[in-house]
């Protein structure tokens, strides 16, 4: 029964705002409504996680959480249901005239690459049931304190606990512990629970954003790409880095809609909710809103959407405010990166080239397939789109500028790292590839999409 | 295009299932069992406040990757390392009776002894 309710928390609130969203988007056929699956599980997990952490700020009694956010989801849904307006439909695109014997083939894929994510993130779930080393000794054991009924769970931040990075972001332990207050505090279906249910919304937003783009085969492409051994594995991890890549990937899928504001809102809330999951968030979050610039200036519409978009990275980043002004210590790599001569470690040849080498040579074995590693295969579909290429898809070049700011930022932190670097780069590049894997998928596969859609110097 | 993008989805998708199929059965992590011994010496303490955590094994792995799972199973109370020469209760890492570390601290009396021989002491008056 508890794990029904812990169930009904994940999806009720999913189901309400995929409910929203169909009433307020254009919905392009089949593909258009499961890419609002994906991003409406992702981003209600966001709103409730940030609605669980204001009610434990207010100091309500966490006893009463649980009526109260049935309540809320019953009143919010009887607000939704109120006057249905008719669902907008935008022209369909997903379908194209594709061969029956393509079709066949790429279903075929389809439900393996589907099968082996089950499958795949079953196996690795029952290899560790509590999570990776970072889901128990930070994401679960601040889920732990935030699940304490009494005041105490604010002694989750104090300074004895500094090795658990009490700076970090809530998101996840917070969504962990809501879904604790509809179970046992510490039971292991809530963390397993959030942890597929990102996995679920990026698989769904990957593939109904690629197919409204490339179709049927661009999907199945995507799916087979994203569903790796490592993805999987970080997946199954029980830590914030899947969530923000889902985070990521929601915004650049956003970023790629056809223009309106709402796609700015949309964009916005997942970069505030990449915020709200990391600290590396913060990053996604201002490589977001620079893609969301150039796009509003591309569509000729700057004060809308730049409105549209900062009230998007408000609403989802509120919470994240309110936690770094009221019980977040300072952030403690920033700390030591500054005061560890930054400028010397800066200008250190030996380290740039140790970092690039190192990351280079992870990435290019990630993702746990042999011979033919998946990093060869996604430069593979970059050396065909690039051979067919009319120009640049602009879908492809706004994900490229996420991606870009993200891994540049990401290279500078290791260059200026005041840990010991092998060790810094040995316990993080490979979660750090995990967070912008599912971005690289929907850019090379987006790429290959306008490959073939542009007048094409070989026949496709 | 289409038949190039299907055969490099189709080689990802192949290597997946080999890996998967080649995988050696999942063997469970003893997290699980490390946070229920913990949990089980939780009415010896205090109900929130410092506990003092004294480390007993030779590994120094062993010991951070008990005190951290400890402090997930004993919150809200703040275990700390630091303060097992002051705090009035001290637990001690899992581990054998028959470790030379077994022995009770100077100025600390034994309470109980938890699953994994968690050792839960008292300071004396």
């Amino acid at each position: 029964m508890n794990d029904f309710a812990t169930i009904e928390a994940v999806i009720g609130p999913a189901v309400i705002l995929w409910i929203c969203l169909r009433r307020r988007n254009p919905v392009p056929g089949f593909a258009g409504q499961v890419e609002l699956a994906g991003i409406s599980l992702a981003l209600g997990i966001g709103f409730t996680s940030s609605t669980f952490f204001l009610w434990r700020l207010t100091g309500l009694p966490l006893g009463w959480y649980a009526a109260a956010d049935l309540a809320f989801q019953a009143l919010v849904l009887a607000l939704v249901m109120y006057r249905p307006r008719r669902v907008m439909q935008a022209p369909g695109a997903d379908s194209r005239g594709h061969a029956r014997s393509t079709l066949a083939v790429t279903g075929a894929i389809t439900a393996a690459a589907v099968c082996v994510g089950a499958v795949a993130f079953g196996y690795f779930t029952i290899r560790l049931p509590r999570g990776e080393w970072d889901a128990w000794s930070i994401w679960n054991l601040r889920a732990a304190f935030l699940s304490v009924p009494d005041g105490h769970w604010r002694d989750g931040f104090v300074s004895t606990l500094a090795w658990s990075h009490p700076d970090y972001p809530l998101l996840v332990p917070a969504s962990v512990a809501r879904l604790w207050t509809f179970d046992e505090s510490g039971a292991v279906f809530g963390p397993r629970l959030v942890a597929a249910a990102f996995v679920l919304s990026v698989a769904l937003v990957m593939a109904g954003s690629v197919a409204r783009r490339a179709g049927p085969v661009g999907m199945s492409l995507a799916l087979a790409l994203l569903m790796v051994p490592t993805f999987l594995y970080w997946g199954a991890s029980q830590t914030a880095d899947v969530p923000l890549g889902a985070f990521v990937l929601i915004a650049i899928a956003a970023l790629s809609k056809p223009p309106g504001s709402r796609r700015y809102l949309l964009a916005g809330l997942a970069a505030g909710f990449a915020a709200w999951t990391k600290n590396e968030g913060l990053v996604a979050a201002a490589a977001i809103i620079l893609a969301g610039l150039a796009a509003a200036r591309r569509d000729k519409n700057v004060r809308p959407d730049l409105l549209a978009l900062v009230a998007g990275l408000a609403i989802a980043g509120l919470p994240l405010l309110l936690f770094k002004l009221t019980l977040a210590p300072e952030t403690d790599l920033v700390r030591q990166i500054i005061s560890q001569q930054p400028m010397e470690k800066a200008t250190e040849t030996a380290r740039h080239a140790f970092v690039a080498g190192y990351l280079a040579r992870e990435f290019f074995l990630w993702g746990g397939l042999t011979p033919i590693p998946a990093s060869t295969l996604l430069l593979a579909c970059i050396a065909l789109a690039a051979v067919q290429w009319g120009g640049v898809p602009r879908d492809a070049t706004t994900a490229t500028y996420v991606l870009a700011v993200m891994l540049v930022a990401y290279y500078w932190v290791y260059v200026l790292s005041p840990y010991d670097l092998e060790w810094h780069l040995r316990t993080s590049a490979t979660r750090l590839i995990a967070q912008v894997w599912p971005a690289m998928v929907w850019t090379v596969t987006t790429a290959m999409a306008g490959a073939a859609a542009a007048p094409p110097p070989f026949k496709a | 295009m289409r038949k190039l993008a299907v055969t490099i989805g189709s080689i990802a998708i192949a290597q997946s299932i080999w890996h998967l199929v080649t995988a050696p059965p999942p063997v469970a992590d003893g997290i699980g069992g490390l946070i229920s011994a913990y949990r089980s010496i939780a009415i010896f303490l205090p109900p929130h406040g410092v506990v003092g955590y004294l480390e007993t094994s030779p590994d120094p792995d062993f010991n951070t990757v008990n005190y951290y799972v400890a402090e997930q199973a004993l919150a809200p109370r703040i275990l700390s390392r630091e303060a097992t020469a002051t705090a009035d209760i001290v637990i001690t890492t899992t581990g054998s009776q028959n470790e030379a570390s077994s022995q009770t601290p100077v100025g600390l009396t034994l309470m109980a002894t938890g699953p994994s021989n968690i050792r839960v002491f008292r300071r004396q008056p």
